[in-house]
């Protein structure tokens, strides 16, 4: 083997020429490799830590559907396919709680509603937004890069509204006004039941760190008015004591009776102004369910007071949020450790068929759906571009092999004369290409390095969101994983390889006698 | 016992339409230890006869024997294991590999067997042999750096490296002046009784061809004379 190493380096050395054409090819070949891979690596480090910092944390529990899932809801073609809940929601909690892997985990809904503001200029005008049912408190701890610019994020209970600065700017654009906190919007879902209209009163408004086009029209809402957005009906077991006055509701007559300002006003003691002036209190406290008492009894001296109801009203709705079965169509965790996502989601899974539920987990690419493609598709365009760039070079490649195999003919049948098996011939030729592209592939990683380190000095500023997003931060530093530089010198590697195939068979083919009477 | 036999070897090459015949059925025998010389002027077939005595063509018709087995009856592995164990070549144009040094090209075919010796074996062998054709002061110099003589002495050591019983030269001296030519055969002459080692070089050069001891004279493809001189 030594033999072989050692006439093969010296044969490089003596065909210089041969040796810089194929070097130089491979060389460049592998720097445009390298620069390209690590600016695709760069936006996709971009788009995971835009998602997974901004909208699906690490790993994304969701049920099981017929077309693929993903956090705007299931993909389907030529139709609305309903996003399915997750079964099981408390046992899968329970069994989150029992992994000492996750750091912390939120549930959510997800739907697409229009917006629509009383007394628009024009009444057919819509501005269009995604909505995320959020459980605020642990919502928050999960999601830390929200920053709000204008009003309050929701608290624990809370109904409203949270738009993105980008959004607010659209919809006054279209809608042709001004939208403040405390203003109150009229959202229109659509679900598999029908249209649903919920009016809610706008908290505030955001911006993410490097928010991702197309998703920066995203809103966080409260989860009850988005299961009414969408006609979910939250299954309980709430054990719920009324009072004399919300049994005689019950005892009414007919619907008139029920329905009537007295019946209301006895019940609740909640005037018709103080339900249109905040909507919790018009909230239905049966739609929340709970494995554990939530005390929905109230005092006469509590009715009358409108903090002390509110408060009640926003505990018990977070303690069923907690404990809700079959109302949220996902879980969201953190991970104490990213680099375990793989790990985790296979256990979940694992776990899910063990357990018979019927719900599934996914990192960041399978939440973010369509969206992770963004960088494949610019992956998949790059490598057809290398692979016919490849394919020139491949060309240009044996053709130089194949010159140097017919100048060697003499060495080639003096060697084969002397005892040299094929395979002796074979790998001479094979360790000379390995050699090239390896050395050239070092130089060119080296050169494309370098490359990537000026474009990273210049300090390139990203212009809009998604060039953000591209560049993972306001300025481009192009990452570079060791992992693609060696894939990278593999694949020049095995080009160079595919490239001497044709050049060593003909080698092969020289016959000593042919060789000798050549000279 | 004959060391290679030949038996009504024909060798006919096609050339456009035609065919050229370059032997014509030649039968002979070589004994072990014989110093032979197959001489004839160009196209006589002498190139021919020792490429299918060294089993690196075939004869068209007829057989090769090569140390009791049928050349043609063997596979390409099997013949590449004989031509590396029990043949040595000298080439007209040296053909020495010019990427390795003097001791490099000597040792060189030691290293392509199944059964490489030790590094301190191969050291001592090659180094005799160097000593043997008088290079020892070139041994770490390229093919490029020696002159044609220097060149074939380094040839003659390396066809000796894996102790071959049999050397064929083809025109050995074809390239060297003829002071040099006559030093390459005594030479080879010397290891010749110093190792028994069977020698059949091919010549047209009649002072070269009268320096063998059994001599094989050819005329278009067929043997005219085959002659011994006394020792």
């Amino acid at each position: 083997m030594a033999i072989i190493f050692r006439i093969a380096l010296r044969n490089l050395r003596e065909h210089k020429s041969k040796t810089l054409i194929i070097g130089i090819i491979i060389a460049v070949g592998i720097m445009i490799m390298t620069i390209g891979t690590s600016l695709i690596d760069t936006a996709t480090t971009g788009i995971e830590k835009a998602f997974i910092e901004n909208y699906t944390g690490d790993i994304l529990i969701g049920g099981i559907s017929e077309n693929d899932l993903s956090i705007f809801g299931v993909q389907s073609v030529g139709g609305i396919e309903p996003t399915p809940r997750i079964p099981e929601y408390a046992r899968i909690l329970e069994y989150l709680d029992s992994r000492k892997d996750i750091e912390v985990y939120t549930p959510e809904v997800t739907s697409f509603a229009a917006i629509s503001v009383e007394g628009q200029k024009d009444p057919d005008s819509r501005g269009m937004t995604l909505l995320f049912g959020i459980e605020p408190e642990s919502y928050r701890e999960m999601f830390e890069r929200i920053t709000i610019l204008e009003g309050k994020f929701l608290k624990p209970g809370e109904t409203g509204i949270l738009l993105t600065q980008s959004n607010r700017e659209i919809i006054e654009k279209r809608l042709e006004l001004t939208l403040n906190v405390g203003d109150s919007i009229l959202l229109t879902g659509f679900s598999d039941t029908g249209i649903k209209i919920r009016e809610v009163e706008v908290k505030g408004f955001y911006r993410l760190l490097s928010e991702t086009e197309g998703v920066n029209m995203s809103s966080y809402i409260d989860i009850p008015t988005l299961r009414a957005l969408k006609a979910i009906n939250a299954g309980g077991s709430n054990e719920i004591v009324l009072d004399a006055s919300q049994t005689a509701l019950l005892d009414a007559d007919n619907f008139d009776d029920l329905f009537s300002d007295d019946a209301f006003s006895d019940a609740f003691a909640i005037s018709e102004t103080n339900v249109f002036d905040d909507p919790s209190t018009f909230l239905d406290p049966f739609a929340g369910s709970s494995t554990e008492n939530a005390n929905f009894e109230l005092s006469e001296t509590e009715v009358t007071d409108m903090s002390k109801i509110e408060t009640l009203v926003e505990n018990s709705l977070a303690i069923s949020l907690r404990n809700d079965s079959g109302s949220y169509e996902f879980i969201l965790l953190s991970l104490k450790n990213q680099r375990r996502t793989n790990r985790v989601v296979d256990d979940l899974n694992e776990w899910f068929i063990e357990e018979g539920i019927a719900a599934q987990a996914m990192d960041w690419k399978g939440a973010a759906g369509p969206f992770s493609s963004t960088a494949d598709v610019i992956r998949n365009i790059f490598n057809v571009a290398v692979l016919l760039v490849a394919f020139v070079a491949l060309i240009i490649i044996t053709n130089t092999l194949l010159i140097s195999v017919m100048e060697r003919k003499k060495e080639i049948g003096t060697m084969r004369a002397m005892g040299a098996r094929k395979g002796f011939v074979s790998l001479m030729f094979t360790t000379e290409i390995v050699l090239i592209t390896l050395v050239f592939g070092i130089i060119g990683e080296l050169l494309g390095l370098g490359a990537l380190g000026i474009i990273s000095l210049i300090n390139i500023k990203a212009g809009n969101t998604l060039v953000e997003v591209l560049f993972a931060g306001p300025v481009l530093h192009p990452v570079v994983h060791i992992s693609t530089l060696a894939i990278n010198l593999a694949v020049v590697i095995v080009i160079g390889i595919l490239a001497n195939l044709y050049p060593v068979f003909v080698a092969l083919r020289i016959q000593p006698v042919k060789a000798i009477s050549s000279i | 016992m004959a060391i290679v036999s030949l038996k009504e070897v024909k060798k006919t090459y096609p050339l456009g339409k035609t065919e050229v015949h370059a032997v014509n059925g030649v039968s002979f025998d070589i004994a072990r230890g014989d110093f032979i010389s197959i001489a004839g002027p160009s196209g006589s077939g002498k190139s021919t006869i020792l490429n299918m005595i060294g089993c690196i063509d075939v004869p068209t018709a007829g057989t090769v024997e090569l140390n009791n087995q049928i050349t043609s009856s063997l596979t390409d592995r099997e013949i590449t294991e004989l031509r590396h164990k029990f043949v040595g070549f000298i080439f007209q144009s040296f053909n020495l590999i010019p990427v390795l040094n003097v001791y490099e090209n000597i040792e060189f075919p030691l290293l392509l067997g199944k059964n490489t010796p030790e590094l301190k074996q191969r050291k001592e062998w090659t180094e005799y042999l160097i000593e043997e054709v008088g290079l020892t002061d070139w041994a770490k110099h390229r093919p490029n750096e020696l002159s044609g003589g220097q060149r074939q002495r380094v040839a003659i050591a390396r066809s000796l490296a894996t102790k071959p019983e049999l050397v064929l030269a083809d025109e050995p001296t074809a390239n060297l002046d003829s002071e040099t030519s006559e030093a390459i055969i005594g030479l080879m002459k010397k290891i010749n009784k110093e190792m028994n080692t069977t020698f059949i070089f091919s010549t047209h050069d009649p002072t070269i061809m009268e320096l063998a001891e059994h001599i094989i004279k050819l005329k278009d493809g067929l043997i005219s004379s085959e002659y011994r001189r006394d020792k």
